[in-house]
């Protein structure tokens, strides 16, 4: 009896849900999960690393019928591409605005890009991925246009008006509009911006990540008054730094603290870490493009070392978890040392990806059965 | 039209002959005519039909009007003098009239064509014979029986409309009796027909034996239906009545409704003696039955595609069916008589199919008895194997196979448990509301009590039932959200029914079943609705939860990670189940469980702004509640303390922020978003107050000052904006947010003290702030509406509180709120209506709980007091003159426990009171509170006889001949039609049943009917407050036993403190 409850609250855990995307970081990373039922091969999880290549030549096709477009080449497209047109609903509105010239109509809910779990680490982590450890804190989006500032949580309600001096944002700027995805410390009345959206009527959804964070730094350089706080500026707006995802910066980083303000009573504290694919746009909704660890994660999944204080943040029930780890480390020994040799080796050639990774889904299967 | 108008005062002037022509034309006008005419010719006719001579034309206008509006026009002015004017008619006018009527009857019944067409006609002129009957028979028609039977014999036409008059004045009679007619009266009346009956009931027979005319046999059965549940029982069982019923006319098409249900009325009736005529009448209409609809009839499918006339029959049969297996199914098992109830119950089984909810109500309500009838015999189940009876079955093995036909009903047809509205109310807030009561919802409770008995008779068959059903959602042969919705809610329904280890064993398939069936199902819809269930049943299975709690911690987070999932109705109901389990489990959240290194708690607090970050305003207040629950449930207060302070850690902050920004610039209190979040903040507070108690003190204390000033400046800006913009303002979404935050510190303050548990504590502490900031304020808003009335509401709650501890601050309450009030509501009825009721409920407080403060006061204020209670039982709204009347009767005891003040009192107000109190009880509109006016006036009277009163009220020294003298000339003056002798019976009864009453009551209500008969007024309502009482007790009576049977109540109407 007792046998068949355990197994009724793993398959509860593991069932019972309405997103089925087993990556979704409101739930436990799949792997430190206190469902056995997950503890199987990502490949029958949703395998991410193929996701993610599919989504950036989705991404890739994306951007060159709009080019195609631009060129006033859209009769041969039509006649050429209509035929395999397969691309989501949410890429045609997008495609349907670009190519008309009336600007995007934002609706407030289901914006924000969001992450998922880090599971298949990359191999090409060091060469294509960016990191922006993020501050604890609301997720919220800024919408500064027609002379006010709005904060809108990630379903869209809005928690919050105030003046900005951000484009669009103040009595002052009534044109145009910028939109930031931010996070709300709100012991220092900061948002601290992760990337932008828009920025002064520019629309930067299609353009790729390092860009964007590149656009959002110097914009942000240019207006330093919205750094501070001032009766036109009522709160902070801070970027988020990022990093290359070489062993080196991420050791370094790791072991910042606190990681967002020299004072340590002002900092808000690290929450996670993020990692951007250099080359994803910006879309709406979870993308396997930017995946999410704790930090006390590092280690088991990167095998970085981190800063004492974040090993202390380990929740009890990972903690109490840890005897399974260390079970599932002893198990999957091969699987992690293959996945770390991978994107370390990636530093001196990084060649033949490919058959590395089915050669570690195979072993990942072989493993787990 | 001023033509329409001068032509129609020709028809008010009496002194002239009546033109016909004229009058048919403005009838004509009344009923087709439109706008101004219409009206006018509206206008002309009332004043005509009050006009008291109206009657004299009636006979002029039946015979020569040719238009049929016209004449029924004039029989209502002939009803209206009857019912009002008839006991001061001259006597030989009355015989006149009857004649009149009786003649025209006679004249239009005759011929069986004029009948058909002048239907409506002849109706209301039965009516009004009826309504001549109910004042002269007996006493001055003797005959009427004789001569109504005697004249059917001569006409076939002449019988059927007889017929219906017959039933007519049973109805009036037996059915309706009550409140129009005094007590002694309807009795008189009712012995007279039952005595003479055996004419009626010889003419009805004759009819049904020797009549070839279908209407008239038609009108003759729907007579005797309304006769057969008074008339003596031997016309019902020692004649062929039953016989005929059933041999003659149950297998007529045309009949059969009808005849059911006159062997309905006969299932029904108590018949001790009859057991062997009963016990025919079942196998001889089951015999019938079986020819008309064969037992392997699809009912179901027949009713859907029937005709009203069948679908009737369907109903018909299921009352028939009921009525008599729940009166007589114990007679028929004693005769053994198996296959014909079999039979019996096989019908019912497959009418309890047909997709009608009134008809299924019919027949649950007879399984509903069955199944608690068969529990209620051996409600320990007996093993079946014991029972050395080999040859016979017991009950329950008996009608065991049937009720597994019905547990298949019950589970596929369970209703919706309860109904959750998402509304906007009045200060533009989205709430959600839990409705109450619906129709649907009682079908919900009877039933879960059915099948709750069901499972208590057989957990197996249930288990296998529910079992199976769920299979078929799995395999999909009965896939739908419907149907899965509907067999959860049948097994969240029989929770605790089981022994906790069958609970266990069946839960876990349940659940194991419901999970299997998420992951099977694609797309987001499927799965919210699966989850949606999964945490709907587990939700109601709190015994499971608290012995489980690797289970329940796994529920938790799972509706955790479900408060962040955007998908419509899923935070709702994550929030739901989350406060449903943290009510019944919350002391396993605070306890470190085994395997834990910690209390849940904890972590939950110290992860709260992740969890609720996704929520919307009120699922978090939701949330906080919930949490405030398993708080409540830590013995420790020190470490509660601890717990309360890092719960309120997030809405803290919010609101130093605001009051830090505020206190450096006030304007900050005008801006939209300050001033919703401070809103949101109070709704938290007011929610964890709710779920906390006493204990939330510690929270309290830290914003108290803080919130008393913003409440003050809110109040400011309020009073400013309307100062500036006028009264318009207030529907501004920035002004009713500031009204909101006032509403909530209110709502905040009086909810904690009413959960307070130290009088001096609070007195000390938080009333004297209260009282400087919230009723000096009151006081001092120059617009009456912007005030607050929950401020009044919730000093009253204060007071019933505080009780006499708080009578030192009465004055000063009294000084800030009781003027500026009563200026508000002493112009009329209706303004300010919530005002008015909070007034007097405090008032009413304080007459209670500090009465030696109205003795302390100025006379003059005092008696301003007494004016606003007199006032109070002078409204028209129930609850206010309720109110009234209790502090008038309270106050009038507690008087009387002052000696000195007493006698002072009765000397000024004792006869003032009175009289007021005689305006109420003889106003038609106060009827609710004639149990209150009794008693009030019994007390009264009762005080000057037992000569309490020692100051002479009159002139005379002698109380009771001054009083009895004061309330004859006082009702001779408002009542001048009543004779003296009356008055004198009347105001003599008054005296005497003083000590009781219920008679005192009783004389008072037939006072009343006297009264009415002149005055036309309709008294049916007289009697409804007795009807409500008993179907109060009824229901209290019935909770009572429930309360013994496990499951039987929802665990979550079980009241906290039986388990967990």
């Amino acid at each position: 009896m007792a046998d068949s409850m355990d197994q009724l609250v793993a398959s509860l855990g593991a069932s019972c849900e309405v997103d089925a995307d087993p990556f979704d970081t409101n739930k436990p990373h799949p792997h430190f999960a206190d469902y056995a039922h997950l503890r199987k091969p990502a490949s029958l999880m949703g395998d991410q690393d193929k996701r993610r290549l599919e989504c950036l030549k989705r991404q890739k096709s994306k951007r060159d019928k709009v080019y195609n477009l631009q060129r006033q080449l859209r009769k041969e497209f039509e006649a050429v591409d209509d035929s395999d047109d397969e691309a989501p609903e949410t890429y045609e509105n997008l495609h349907k605005k670009s190519t008309e010239t009336t600007p995007k109509k934002w609706t407030f809910r289901h914006e924000l890009m969001l992450s998922e779990w880090l599971v298949d680490v990359p191999t090409d982590l060091e060469e294509n991925w960016l990191l922006k450890p993020c501050p604890k804190g609301q997720r919220m989006m800024v919408v500064a246009t027609q002379g006010t500032t709005k904060a809108y949580t990630k379903s869209g309600y809005v928690v919050a008006t105030f003046s900005s001096g951000l484009p669009g944002g103040h009595r002052a700027s009534r044109q145009g509009i910028t939109i930031l995805d931010c996070i709300w410390d709100f012991d220092n009345r900061t948002y601290y911006v992760l990337d932008v959206l828009a920025w002064n009527n520019i629309e930067l959804l299609d353009c790729e990540t390092e860009f964007r964070f590149y656009w959002l730094k110097t914009k942000l350089d240019e207006c330093p008054e919205v750094t501070c706080h001032s009766d036109k500026n009522r709160n902070a707006f801070v970027p988020l730094q990022s990093f290359e995802c070489s062993e080196d910066h991420l050791i370094n980083v790791m072991n910042r603290y606190p990681m967002f303000s020299e004072e340590r009573n002002k900092d808000p504290g690290l929450d996670g870490m993020l990692f951007y694919h250099k080359k994803n746009l910006y879309e709406h909704g979870t993308t396997p493009l930017v995946t999410w660890l704790k930090p006390f994660m590092m280690e088991d999944v990167l095998g970085i070392k981190v800063h004492e204080s974040y090993v202390i943040e380990r929740p009890e029930s990972y903690s109490g978890q840890a005897a399974y780890i260390k079970e599932f480390e002893e198990a999957a020994q091969a699987k992690k040392a293959s996945y770390r040799g991978k994107w370390r080796k990636g530093k001196t050639g990084g060649k033949g990806q490919d058959t590395n990774m089915d050669c570690a889904e195979d072993c990942d299967e072989s493993k787990m059965d | 039209m001023a033509a329409l108008s001068e032509q129609a005062s020709k028809l008010l002037d009496f002194s002239q002959k009546l033109d016909i022509n004229l009058l048919d034309n403005i009838v004509g006008v009344m009923y087709t005519g439109n706008g101004d005419q219409q009206r006018v010719a509206q206008e002309v006719l009332t004043t005509l039909k009050e006009h008291p001579d109206a009657w004299t034309r009636v006979d002029a206008i039946l015979e020569f009007s040719s238009n049929q509006q016209t004449k029924y026009y004039a029989l209502q002015i002939l009803e209206q003098v009857i019912k009002t004017r008839w006991r001061v008619l001259p006597r030989n006018q009355c015989e006149g009239i009857k004649k009149y009527i009786v003649g025209l009857i006679i004249k239009t019944s005759s011929d069986p064509e004029t009948m058909e067409r002048e239907k409506l006609y002849l109706l209301k002129l039965n009516l009004i014979l009826v309504q001549v009957l109910k004042r002269e028979w007996p006493k001055n028609w003797e005959s009427f029986i004789p001569d109504i039977v005697g004249a059917s014999k001569t006409n076939e036409s002449l019988c059927q409309n007889n017929m219906e008059i017959l039933k007519l004045l049973s109805e009036e009679v037996f059915d309706y009796s009550s409140g129009q007619m005094t007590q002694t009266k309807a009795k008189h009346l009712k012995d007279t027909m039952c005595s003479e009956f055996s004419q009626i009931f010889q003419l009805c027979q004759y009819v049904m034996e020797n009549s070839q005319n279908a209407p008239l046999v038609g009108a003759t059965l729907e007579t005797l239906l309304r006769f057969l549940n008074w008339i003596p029982l031997g016309y019902i069982f020692e004649t062929k009545l039953i016989s005929t019923l059933i041999y003659k006319f149950l297998n007529v098409p045309m009949f059969r409704n009808v005849t059911l249900k006159c062997l309905n009325e006969v299932a029904g009736v108590s018949g001790a003696n009859y057991d062997d005529m009963f016990i025919a009448l079942y196998t001889q209409t089951m015999g019938q039955l079986e020819a008309m609809l064969p037992v392997n009839t699809n009912i179901k499918e027949a009713y859907a595609c029937g005709q009203d006339q069948e679908q009737n029959f369907i109903q018909n049969l299921a009352m028939f069916l009921c009525t008599f297996l729940k009166e007589r199914g114990q007679l028929i098992e004693k005769k053994g008589l198996s296959q014909e109830l079999l039979k019996a119950l096989h019908y019912l089984v497959l009418i309890s199919e047909v997709e009608e909810v009134e008809i299924f109500k019919i027949c649950l309500e007879y399984w509903n008895y069955l199944a608690s009838s068969l529990y209620g015999e051996s409600p320990f189940h007996p093993a079946p194997t014991l029972t050395f009876k080999p040859h016979s079955l017991t009950r329950r093995e008996f009608y065991s196979r049937v009720l597994t036909k019905v547990r298949y009903i019950m589970i596929s047809r369970m209703a919706k448990p309860e109904e959750v509205l998402v509304v906007e109310n009045e200060n533009g807030e989205v709430i959600r509301e839990f409705m109450k009561d619906t129709d649907s919802i009682n079908l919900y409770k009877n039933m879960r009590e059915t099948l709750v008995y069901l499972t208590h008779l057989d957990c197996t068959d249930t288990e296998v039932v529910m079992t199976e059903k769920l299979h078929l959602q799995v395999n999909g042969r009965e896939w739908s959200w419907k149907n899965l919705n509907t067999l959860c809610w049948a097994i969240g329904s029989i929770s605790g029914a089981m022994q906790e280890e069958d609970e266990k064993r069946f839960l876990v398939t349940v659940i194991k079943d419901l999970l299997g069936l998420c992951e099977q199902k694609k797309g987001k819809d499927n799965k919210a609705i699966i989850a949606s269930n999964i945490m709907y049943v587990v939700g109601q299975y709190p015994r499971f939860l608290r012995a489980h709690w690797k289970f329940l911690k796994t529920v938790v987070n799972k509706l955790f990670e479900f408060m962040h999932e955007t998908h419509e109705g899923v935070q709702d109901m994550a929030c739901d189940t989350f406060i449903k389990i943290a009510i019944k489990c919350r002391r396993h959240f605070v306890t470190t469980q085994v395997g834990e290194v910690m209390p849940f708690i904890e972590e939950i607090l110290s992860t709260i702004s992740t969890i609720i970050c996704d929520l919307q305003a009120q699922q978090v207040h939701t949330f906080y509640e919930a949490v405030g629950y398993m708080i409540s449930a830590q013995v420790d207060t020190m470490a509660q303390d601890v717990l309360i302070e890092k719960y309120m850690m997030l809405p803290n902050q919010v609101w130093d922020d605001i009051i830090s920004q505020a206190s450096k610039n006030v304007d900050v209190l005008k801006d939209p978003d300050a001033v919703k979040q401070l809103a949101s903040i109070l709704k938290t507070n007011v929610r964890a107050c709710k779920a906390l108690g006493h204990p939330y003190v510690i929270q309290l204390g830290r914003i108290y000052l803080d919130m008393l000033n913003v409440y003050k400046v809110m109040s400011t800006n309020i009073s400013a904006a309307i100062a500036l913009n006028g009264e318009a303002v207030t529907k501004q979404p920035l002004i009713k947010s500031m009204r909101v935050v006032k509403k909530e510190t209110i709502k905040l303050i009086a909810d904690w003290i009413s959960r307070s548990m130290d009088h001096a504590m609070v007195l000390e502490n938080f009333i004297p702030p209260l009282l400087d900031a919230v009723l000096l304020d009151y006081q001092r808003t120059n617009v009456p509406s912007a005030r607050e009335p929950e401020v009044l509401s919730a000093m009253a709650m204060i007071v019933n509180k505080l009780e006499a501890h708080i009578t030192p601050e009465i004055p000063k309450i009294f000084d800030a709120v009781f003027e500026c009030t009563l200026d508000m509501i002493n112009k009329d009825f209706e303004e300010h209506p919530e005002h008015r009721t909070n007034f007097f409920l405090l008032l009413q407080a304080v007459n209670n709980h500090c009465f030696p403060a109205f003795l302390n006061i100025p006379p003059a204020q005092f008696k301003l007091v007494l004016d606003s209670i007199i006032w109070a039982f002078k409204h028209t709204m129930r609850n206010v003159a309720d109110t009234g009347l209790q502090i008038l009767y309270q106050m009038i005891q507690n008087v009387e426990q002052h000696e000195a003040a007493a006698q002072s009192f009765y000397q000024t107000y004792f006869t003032d009171i009175l009289q007021h109190i005689f305006s109420v009880v003889t106003d038609t509109s106060h009827t609710a509170g004639l149990t209150m006016h009794a008693t009030i006036l019994a007390y009264m009277f009762s005080r000057v006889e037992q000569n309490r009163i020692k100051v002479a009220l009159g002139p005379t020294p002698d109380n009771v001949a001054y009083i009895q003298e004061f309330v004859a000339s006082l009702l001779r003056a408002a009542f001048p039609h009543l004779t003296d002798n009356q008055i004198k019976i009347t105001v003599q009864g008054l005296f005497n049943l003083d000590q009781d009453i219920p008679a005192f009551k009783e004389h008072l209500r037939d006072f009343l009917v006297q009264i009415r008969e002149y005055t036309g007024d309709d008294d049916s309502d007289l009697y409804l407050e007795e009807r409500e009482h008993e179907l109060q007790l009824m229901q209290e009576e019935k909770r009572r036993i429930q309360m013994a049977v496990p499951g039987i109540l929802n665990p979550h109407e079980i009241p906290e403190d039986m388990q967990d």
